[in-house]
């Protein structure tokens, strides 16, 4: 019988059409139409009667077979558990143990596990459950009580013969959290009763590091700030340590120190910044041989220096209102350490009465200004100085110092006057070369008719003169500006000089308008030359007009910004909102971008490589109508970064490069602690009935003997391709068939 | 060269020779130049324009600055102070108090850089004038009590060193003023310092100085000429160069 039915059926099963529905549609109004067919044609009754029920019974077995019936029968039945074995896949279990990795220890276990117990499934965990062993131990999380819950819900309800868990007990989740916080805090939830293998040894581990780092914020140039860290020496308890203090990747200084005996100690450094910008430090312990985690032996920190106060030199050939106002003006600026020195007597003054007892007059320093001192300065101004009478045959050497004070980063301003200029005979000497105006050899008498500089295209667009933030209102600031008495006569400026302010209707020999204000990059300095030496009008003779003195004071302000290389004043500038992220920020790199006279730069190509430790990223896009991109990096590794940022212009050419540095200071709390935590593996064990190995022991995992699952198998008999079926049609098609024949039809 | 230049016979005919050669440029233009402007407020305020003209030749003589000794007076209320930085209010009598125009003026100038020398020629204990001038200064400055100066002040040291303030007479051992900051823009003497310095068309004194006579007169000289220079450098003689090698010489005590 199973034969004709192509296999046993079984009582307890069902029939199930397995051809799509439309087919089977199909199969029967085809079939009909055939069974209707049978009907034309003149024969006896009986015949007709026999025929027609033959092809009947013929096409009935037919669409039956074309439906695909199948005979389905389901049986369940019980086998034992498994056995779930979940690891540790976390950092943690990366620590180094006797100069090896202590989660070697895991395949000792596993390798055990699994030759006694053959139905085995491996897990891992980190923040999740995934399935097999880790391949390496670098999660960055370990929640185990987050992972047996994913357990219970991945064998949904099952018993499982066992559960096996392999790990230190560095437990970051809540599971271990209670167990510390709660006096009897509950076990988790099991499948199966819980077998712990402990990997680690306590008291092996041996481990110097950095715990953070605190620089107070932010430091002023040249004045003493602290470095302080917090440092750890586990296994070093009690002795002596170097601790080292690192700037921009070299080293700054050492400190010995001793490792308490609680194993915690703190190392200060006092540094003394000689450059605003932002630096990176760190604080770093030597990596003795067996450190368990050497990443966590040095910890960096970005600081932010900025000028406590300028150093300005402000040296005058004669007392004058414009010597006073100016003065004035840079003694009012706390940001501003004033160092002045004004000819008070010439040699055309010794001859009156007065004793030298009777003044209060010292001797002009100039040798040990201009030689020894001069690089203590961050601005020189020249007001109205004629260097003749006193640099006298050490002229050249000074001057020389100057320009080499510029070219290597110093700024310079020569303001004018009857001594300044080529009436101070500057034409021809080394000063000369960096201004940014040439200077007559020849002394050429001041034009001495008042008049109101004119702002240049350039002035417009500069920080220098920029008075007001909109244009508009800035250029009526100059417009209104009280006259000038006089200038001086100068050649013209440099090719490389910007000209921000001209004479009205005087020009030079070339017939450019004659420049009153010009600045100019030299090197790695600054110069500026203001030809007149009535600024000071723009102070109290504005304030006659009830204007107050901003003009005086923003002007000035200005220069000393520009002049000291503000980065908020260069054309292409980035920076980070702050200094130090934590891992996982989100740091937004801003970038600016200005053009030669600073307005905003639309479209101007931006490409930002970050570099972390030899790790490069790169970043590009385009600056907006307001000269500013936005870029977006997350901060995913400890260490330095320092970005460098490169704009270029819509049609190629270079605008500038700029660089800050910030650094991700975040300690990694999976190495926060890296001895095993053997009491909570204890009462993790304990708490839910089950057995605990220690760190080498091997011993067989607790397993429940009831605990299995129902199998369900599934039988399908195919009926259609039964022989019976096939047997069926060609019968009674073949007799109909037949019938006909012999009723003379065809 | 330095202030302190001791010349070698050299130096010294070179500098002899500096003397005989016409001046440069000196500053741009007489508006730039250093002035001394009386301010007029009526009946109980005198001008003595030869005063003035005698301390700007001796702070030309004396001193690398270039002055212009021209006769100037101006109003409270005239937009014409701004242009002098450096004012004179002289008097013997009670005066009236300027328009609420011209006592914001008054303020607007001391507060944006202007400085201002009150002089009591009476050299008397108590003067009319000496009332008016403490009503002026306290509508000028409400907040800010008129103070004496001490004697380490700048004012003492600016170019000179000098231990009293005398001019005419001496009675007064101290100078009052109003400290903004640390900058004194208004000064008040009561030793007739213009008396001091005043002389005729003819070159002749006017006034006989009590009780120290040249000398004293000499000392008013030194202390007008030390306004002047404290009026264009402030504290300068206060900066830690300056006190340093004045301290190291013995000359400051």
């Amino acid at each position: 019988m199973d034969f004709w039915l192509n296999g046993t059926l079984g009582s307890a099963g069902s029939l199930t059409w397995t051809a799509p529905q439309w087919v089977i549609l199909v199969v029967v109004t085809g079939c009909l139409i055939a069974w209707a067919a049978s009907l034309v044609g003149k024969r006896a009754a009986l015949a007709r009667a026999f025929e027609v029920c033959a092809w009947g019974a013929a096409l009935l077995g037919m669409a039956v077979a074309l439906s695909g019936p199948v005979w389905v029968e389901e049986e369940g039945r019980t086998v034992a558990g498994r056995l779930a074995v979940v690891v540790d896949g976390s950092r943690s279990m990366s620590v180094m143990e006797d100069g090896a990795p202590r989660h070697e220890g895991v395949d000792d276990v596993l390798e055990y596990i699994q030759r006694s117990n053959p139905d085995v499934d491996v897990y891992h965990f980190g923040d999740d459950l995934a399935i097999g062993s880790p391949d390496t131990y670098d999660l960055s999380g370990s929640d185990l009580e987050g992972a047996l819950d994913a357990l219970s819900e991945r064998v949904a309800g099952e018993k499982l013969a066992g559960v096996v868990v392999v790990t230190d007990g560095l437990d970051r989740g809540l599971l271990r959290r209670r167990f510390q916080k709660e006096e009897s805090p509950a076990g988790p939830t099991l499948p199966g009763p819980l077998t712990v293998y402990q990997i680690g040894t306590v008291g092996e581990v041996l481990d110097l590091a950095v715990r953070s780092v605190d620089s107070g914020g932010y430091a002023f140039i040249r004045s003493p700030f602290k470095i302080s860290a917090e440092l750890e020496g586990l296994g070093y308890e009690n002795r002596k340590v170097t601790a080292t203090l690192w700037m921009d990747g070299a080293p700054l200084m050492t400190e010995d120190i001793v490792i308490g005996g609680d194993g915690k100690a703190e190392v200060q450094f006092d540094v003394v910044p000689e450059e605003a910008g932002r630096f990176t430090y760190s604080v770093s312990l030597p990596v003795y041989e067996g450190d368990a985690v050497p990443a966590n032996n040095s910890m960096p920190i970005a600081v932010k220096v900025v000028r406590d106060r300028i150093r300005v030199l402000q040296v005058a050939g004669a007392p004058s209102w414009d010597v006073k106002f100016l003065r004035r003006f840079l003694k009012g600026d706390p940001s501003v350490q004033l160092v002045s020195f004004f000819i008070l007597r010439t040699q055309r003054d010794l001859m009156t009465s007065y004793d030298d007892r009777e003044l209060s007059l010292i001797a002009f320093p100039y040798k040990r200004l201009f030689d020894q001192d001069l690089w203590t300065f961050d601005v020189v101004i020249f007001q109205n100085f004629d260097h003749q009478p006193y640099f006298s045959f050490d002229s050249s050497m000074l001057l020389q110092n100057l320009a080499k004070y510029v070219e290597e980063g110093g700024a310079l301003v020569m303001v004018g006057g009857d001594r300044s200029f080529s009436l101070g005979k500057y034409g021809g000497t080394p000063l000369a070369d960096v201004l940014p105006v040439t200077i007559p050899r020849q002394a050429l008498g001041p034009d001495l008719n008042q008049f109101t500089p004119q702002l240049t295209d350039e002035g417009i667009r500069h920080p220098l003169t920029r008075l007001a933030g909109d244009a508009i209102e800035n250029r009526a600031w100059w417009d209104r500006m009280s006259p000038m008495d006089g200038t001086n006569i100068l050649s013209g400026t440099t090719p490389d000089a910007a000209v921000l302010l001209t004479h009205p209707s005087r020009t030079t020999e070339n017939g450019e308008p004659m420049p009153i204000l010009s600045v100019r990059e030299v090197g790695a300095g600054r110069t500026m030359a203001l030809t007149v030496d009535s600024s000071w009008r723009w102070s109290l003779t504005e304030a006659a007009e009830g204007r107050g003195n901003q003009a005086y004071l923003r002007f000035w302000k200005n220069a000393i910004r520009w002049l000291m290389k503000d980065t908020t004043v260069a054309r292409v500038t980035v920076d980070t909102p702050r200094e130090n992220y934590a891992v996982g920020d989100d740091v937004r790199v801003v970038t600016r971008v200005r053009d030669p006279g600073f307005a905003p730069m639309e479209g101007a190509k931006v490409e930002a490589v970050i570099d972390a430790a030899g790790h490069a990223m790169k970043l590009e896009g385009k600056t907006n109508a307001d000269g500013e991109i936005v870029l977006t990096l997350p901060a995913e590794r400890r260490g330095t970064h320092r970005i460098t940022v490169l704009a270029t212009a819509d049609e190629g050419g270079e605008v500038g490069a700029a660089t800050t540095v910030f650094a991700v200071t975040t300690r990694d709390p999976e190495l926060d602690e890296v001895s095993p935590d053997e009491t909570f593996l204890l009462w993790l064990a304990g708490s839910t009935g089950g057995k605990y190995y220690g760190a080498g022991q091997l011993g067989p995992p607790v397993t429940d003997p009831d605990a299995g699952r129902v199998v369900w198998e599934r039988t399908e008999t195919s009926l259609w391709r039964a022989p019976a079926l096939a047997l069926w049609i060609v019968t009674f098609a073949g007799l109909a068939w037949i019938v006909r024949r012999r009723s003379g039809l065809r | 060269m330095h202030p302190l230049w001791k010349p070698t016979r050299r130096q010294l005919l070179a500098g002899l020779s500096a003397l005989a050669l016409p001046g440069v440029a000196s500053g741009f233009g007489k508006p730039n130049l250093v002035d001394i402007a009386e301010l007029d407020l009526g009946k109980g305020t005198l001008t003595r324009p030869n005063a003035w003209k005698r301390l700007i030749y001796e702070v030309i003589q004396t001193t690398s600055v270039t002055c212009d000794p021209r006769e100037i007076r101006v109003k409270a209320d005239d937009p014409e102070l701004f242009q002098h930085p450096f004012l004179v209010l002289l008097g013997n009598g009670a005066f009236d108090m300027p328009s609420d125009e011209g006592l914001e003026q008054l303020t607007r100038y001391l507060s944006y850089g202007g400085f201002l020398v009150i002089d009591d020629t009476t050299g008397s204990e108590s003067s009319d004038f000496d009332r008016s001038v403490r009503e002026l200064v306290r509508l000028i400055f409400p907040t800010r009590p008129m103070g004496p100066i001490p004697a380490d002040h700048s004012i003492y040291r600016s170019f000179f060193l000098l231990k009293r303030p005398l001019g005419r007479v001496d009675r007064f051992r101290y100078l009052e003023g109003v400290t903004v900051g640390n900058l004194c823009p208004l000064i008040y003497m009561r030793n007739d310092l213009s008396g001091a310095l005043d002389r005729g068309d003819d070159g002749r004194e006017k006034h006989s100085c009590v009780p120290g006579g040249q000398t004293q007169r000499r000392e008013g000289i030194k202390l007008g000429i030390n306004l002047v220079m404290y009026s264009l450098t402030a504290n300068y003689k206060k900066d830690q160069a300056h006190v340093r090698e004045l301290m190291r010489q013995n000359r400051l005590e």
